[in-house]
């Protein structure tokens, strides 16, 4: 298995174990695609992101890999109250990623940051009445 | 003489209800209304969201203007409706994303909306 395909099942192990103010089960997918029937159920999905190689010095290597965290449900009313407990949650997660900077049985893979560049998809939320947010977890190998 | 497009318009509208419309539940909330629709623009499509993507069903209603009347009032459309149709035995559940008229006369409304469940 690649690096970055045993990080994001790691990460998927990681969110499902833990415990949010908002339940849910996170997968791993390669295309993060949804009918707007289905999200009704808080959606959270883990996606191979990127991978950056670099030196470390003459005999060392480093690379980043990155992993998507999407975040999606379709709301009722899209009040502040309701949206306010997944923005929450976006930042439970974000948090969980810091936290949990050891992924289990990955013992050369260390987390390095973690982003939202955008906490919600306004877009989303104008053509289907839907939170879509989509964090960025970053861990390194050095070999 | 009198407007006569407005008249033409007027007909037109009631010919529409009569022979084109079947019966969907309009509903906000727990309040609902049977009114007579007019299934219009149905598409799928997919959204073009760089991680996430979504599919969507697009479907339009014509509703008359004087039917939607919700808890004994005549009512505007909002977002967040639901439309309710019935097809064999399943229904499904529409939600309103928006609305506007669809004749200079005010006398119907285009009801746009994305399918978002079946019981």
């Amino acid at each position: 298995m690649s690096v970055v395909v045993a990080i994001t099942e790691a990460v998927v192990g990681s969110l499902n174990a833990a415990t949010f103010s908002m339940p849910f089960t996170a997968v791993r997918t390669y295309l993060p695609q949804y009918k707007l029937a289905e999200m009704q159920t808080l959606r959270v999905t883990v996606v191979p992101r990127s991978a950056v190689l670099s030196s470390v010095d003459r005999s060392r290597s480093q690379t980043d890999l990155a992993v998507d965290i999407a975040i999606q449900k379709k709301y009722a009313l899209g009040t502040n109250p309701e949206l306010d407990l997944l923005t929450s949650l976006v930042e439970e997660i974000l948090e969980h990623t810091r936290t949990h900077r050891q992924l289990d049985g990955l013992p050369q893979v260390h987390w390095i940051k973690s982003e939202v560049t955008a906490l919600y998809a306004p877009d989303h939320m104008e053509k289907f009445r839907q939170f879509t947010s989509v964090l960025t977890a970053t861990y390194r190998v050095v070999s | 003489m009198g407007d006569l497009l407005d008249k033409g318009s007027a007909w037109l509208e009631s010919q529409r209800s009569k022979h084109m419309t079947r019966d969907v539940t309009y509903a906000r909330g727990l309040i609902t209304a049977v009114v007579k629709a007019t299934v219009g623009r149905t598409e799928y499509e997919t959204d073009d969201g760089q991680v996430v993507r979504t599919e969507f069903t697009d479907r339009d209603f014509l509703i008359s203007v004087a039917d939607l009347v919700l808890d004994g009032s005549l009512t505007l459309p909002d977002e967040g409706d639901q439309i309710r149709e019935t097809q064999g035995t399943s229904v499904l559940i529409f939600e309103v994303m928006g609305w506007r008229y669809s004749d200079p006369y005010r006398r119907t409304f285009r009801i746009e909306t994305k399918h978002v469940g079946t019981e």
